[in-house]
C-alpha cells in the first residue's frame, strides 16, 4: 500500500468512527451526568457516574411499565408472524393451487403500503371495535405489517430447500403438517432466527401507530421516550438514559445474532 | 401420503386464510375506507353516523396553502437523503471492503445508526443540535467557526439540511451493506488489469469500481428515495415538522389528529400522496423486485 492510499484510508476510518461513535458516546455519557451537568456541553465526561438517572427513568417515569407493554406487544406479534409466515410461505412455494401468482403478488404489494396511508382508517376502525388505547389491537396491526415481509423472506428461503427431503419424509408417512414441523422448520432455522430478529427490530422501533393509538398508561417504550423528551420537566440525563434503555435490547440481540441478521438485511431490500 | 390436486389446493388455502384475513382487515379494507372517507365529511363528531358526502371539498381544501410547502419538502428530503446516504454508504463500504484486522467489528459498529430505534437517535441528535446547550453549537463557537447560535432544528432552511443529515446518518449503513455486497462481486482480475495499466487510485475507482456497481447504486438510490417519500417517524421525531421540514405524512397527521380532528381532510391528502407513490411502487415492483 502506498503512502497516499494509507493516509486516505486512515482519514476515512477516523471520519466514520467519529461519525458513528461520537453521538453514541455522547448519549451514554450524558445519561450518566447529573441533571445540571447534562445541560452543559463543556462537560464531556461526567464528574461522577450518576446511575440514578436510570432508576428514575425506570421506576418514577414509568419506563418499567412501558418496557412490559412493548414486550407484551412484541412477543405475540413475532410468534404469529413467524407461524403464519411459515404456513403461507410454504403454501406459496410448495403447494399447487389456482390463483397462486395473484396471492404472492398481493402479498409483496401490500408490504409496499406505507403506514401513513393506513393510520386514519385504522383509527376509525379502532374506534368501532374498541381498539383505541388497546395493546391487543396494536398486536394485530404489527402482525399484518410484518407478515408480508416475513412471507417474502420465507418464500425465498424455502425455494433453496430441495424438494427431495420432503418427499422422503412423506414416504415415511408424515402428513404435510408433520413434514413442516419435523423437516422444513429445522432446516430453515437460520431463516426463522433472522426473521425473528428482524420482526423484533421493526416492531420494537415502531412509533407511528403506537403514538396515535395509545394513551399514557399503555405507552410502549418508543412513545414513552418521546413523551419523556418532550415534557418540560425532563433533563437530558433522563432523556438519554431513556434512549439507552430503548436501545439496549436491540443492541444485545444484534450483537449476539448478527450473523443471522446481515443475511436478512441484504435480502430485505424491502425494509424502510 | 401424497395429496391430490384438490387436497393440495385445500391445504394451501387453509394455510393462507389467516394471513389473508390479517392483510385484508388491516391493509386492504382500511385502504379502501381511506379512499371512501376522502369524499365524506369525517370528523370526531360524525364518526359512527351516516357520513355526509362532500364530493371533492376535502381535496380542494387539501390542495391549499400548506400542501405545496409539504410537497416541496417531500421531494427535497427524499432526494437529499438518498444522495447523501449513498455517498456516505459508498465511503463506508470502500473502507470496510479493504482487508485489515477488525474490519468485521468495524462493519458491525457502523450498522449502529441503522439498528438503534429511531426514537433514541432522534432525541440524541435533538440534544446535540440544541441551539443553546447542544454540543455542535458549542464546538462551532469554541473553534470560532460561528459566533451566533444556529437553530439547527427550527430555522428554515437549516432545519431541512439537518433533517437530511440525520436521516443520511441513520441510513448510510443500509446503503453500505448493499454497496459492500456489490463491491464483492467485482472480479479481482479487473483491478489487476488496471494496475498493469498503471491506473492510479482515483482512476481505478472511476473506471473499474464505479461502472461495475452502477446498477446496484441506482437501485438502492431509488429504494431509499421511495422509503423516504412516505417517512413519518424520522422527521417528526427530529423536528416535529418545524423550520420548514413538514412533509406530507406529518401534514396528514396534523390534519387528522390535531384539533379539530378532520379525518376526511387527512384522508384526502393521503389519497393525493398515494398517486405518485403508486407510480413509484409500480416501477419498483416491475424493475427491482420483478414480480
Amino acid at each position: 500500500m502506498n503512502l497516499k492510499k494509507r493516509i486516505l484510508a486512515i482519514a476515512n476510518t477516523i471520519f466514520f468512527v467519529g461519525l458513528v461513535g461520537l453521538p453514541f458516546f455522547w448519549m451514554v455519557a450524558t445519561s450518566l451526568k447529573s441533571g445540571l451537568e447534562s445541560f452543559d456541553p463543556r462537560v464531556i465526561i461526567p464528574s461522577s457516574l450518576n446511575w440514578k438517572s436510570y432508576t428514575t427513568v425506570l421506576f418514577e417515569l414509568n419506563f418499567a411499565k412501558y418496557f412490559l407493554n412493548s414486550t407484551y406487544v412484541i412477543i405475540p406479534a413475532i410468534l404469529l408472524t413467524i407461524g403464519l409466515g411459515i404456513l403461507s410461505g410454504y403454501a406459496i412455494t410448495r403447494l399447487r393451487f389456482r390463483g397462486k401468482a395473484h396471492v404472492s403478488t398481493l402479498l409483496v404489494t401490500t408490504y409496499a403500503i406505507p403506514p401513513i396511508l393506513l393510520v386514519i382508517p385504522l383509527y376509525i376502525v379502532a374506534s368501532w371495535v374498541g381498539g383505541i388505547n388497546n395493546l391487543n389491537f396494536l398486536i394485530v396491526i404489527y402482525v399484518a405489517r410484518l407478515l408480508p415481509f416475513a412471507i417474502y423472506l420465507f418464500m425465498s428461503y424455502f425455494k433453496t430447500l430441495p424438494e427431495e427431503v420432503e418427499d422422503a419424509a412423506r414416504i415415511d408417512g408424515c402428513s404435510r403438517i408433520q413434514t413442516i414441523w419435523h423437516v422444513i422448520i429445522p432446516l430453515s432455522l437460520p431463516a426463522v432466527i433472522s426473521i425473528t430478529i428482524y420482526t423484533f427490530m421493526i416492531g420494537w422501533n415502531e412509533f407511528l401507530f403506537a403514538s396515535i393509538f395509545l394513551r399514557e398508561q399503555n405507552f410502549t417504550l418508543t412513545v414513552g421516550l418521546h413523551h419523556l423528551f418532550t415534557s418540560i420537566h425532563s433533563s437530558w440525563n433522563l432523556a438519554m438514559a431513556g434512549a439507552v434503555i430503548v436501545m439496549v435490547p436491540v443492541l444485545i440481540v444484534f450483537l449476539l445474532l448478527e450473523k443471522y441478521l446481515i443475511r436478512g438485511l441484504t435480502a430485505g431490500a424491502l425494509k424502510g | 401420503m401424497n395429496l391430490g390436486k384438490k387436497g393440495q389446493a385445500k391445504l394451501a388455502w387453509l394455510f393462507l386464510i389467516p394471513t389473508l384475513l390479517f392483510v385484508f382487515s388491516v391493509m386492504l379494507f382500511p385502504l379502501g375506507y381511506n379512499f371512501w372517507a376522502a369524499f365524506h365529511k369525517v370528523t370526531i363528531e360524525t364518526i359512527g353516523e351516516n357520513l355526509p358526502w362532500v364530493g371533492s371539498q376535502n381535496f380542494s381544501e387539501a390542495l391549499k396553502g400548506e400542501f405545496w410547502g409539504a410537497l416541496f419538502v417531500n421531494i427535497v428530503f427524499p432526494l437529499g437523503t438518498a444522495t447523501l446516504s449513498l455517498i456516505l454508504g459508498l465511503g463506508g463500504a470502500l473502507l470496510v471492503n479493504e482487508r485489515f484486522k477488525g474490519r468485521g467489528s468495524l462493519r458491525s459498529f457502523f450498522l449502529f445508526p441503522y439498528i438503534v430505534p429511531v426514537v433514541s437517535t432522534a432525541i440524541l441528535w435533538g440534544i446535540l443540535l440544541d441551539p443553546g446547550m447542544g454540543l455542535v453549537n458549542s464546538i462551532l463557537q469554541k473553534t470560532g467557526l460561528t459566533h451566533g447560535t444556529t437553530c439547527w432544528l427550527s430555522e428554515s432552511p437549516v432545519a431541512l439540511f439537518s433533517l437530511i443529515f440525520f436521516t443520511s446518518w441513520r441510513y448510510f449503513p443500509f446503503m453500505m451493506l448493499f454497496i459492500l455486497a456489490a463491491l464483492q462481486t467485482i472480479p479481482e482480475s479487473l483491478y489487476d488489469a488496471a494496475k498493469i495499466d498503471r491506473a492510479g487510485m482515483w482512476n481505478r475507482f472511476r473506471h473499474v469500481t464505479l461502472p461495475s456497481i452502477k446498477v446496484p447504486l441506482a437501485i438502492i438510490f431509488f429504494i431509499r428515495f421511495l422509503w423516504e417519500f412516505c417517512k413519518y417517524a424520522d422527521p417528526y421525531l427530529l423536528t416535529g415538522g418545524s423550520g420548514g421540514t413538514m412533509n406530507i405524512p406529518i401534514l396528514i397527521r396534523e390534519q387528522a389528529f390535531h384539533m379539530p380532528l378532520r379525518f376526511g381532510l387527512g384522508a384526502a391528502t393521503a389519497v393525493i400522496l398515494a398517486i405518485p407513490l403508486i407510480f413509484f411502487t409500480w416501477i419498483y415492483l416491475k424493475k427491482v423486485v420483478r414480480i
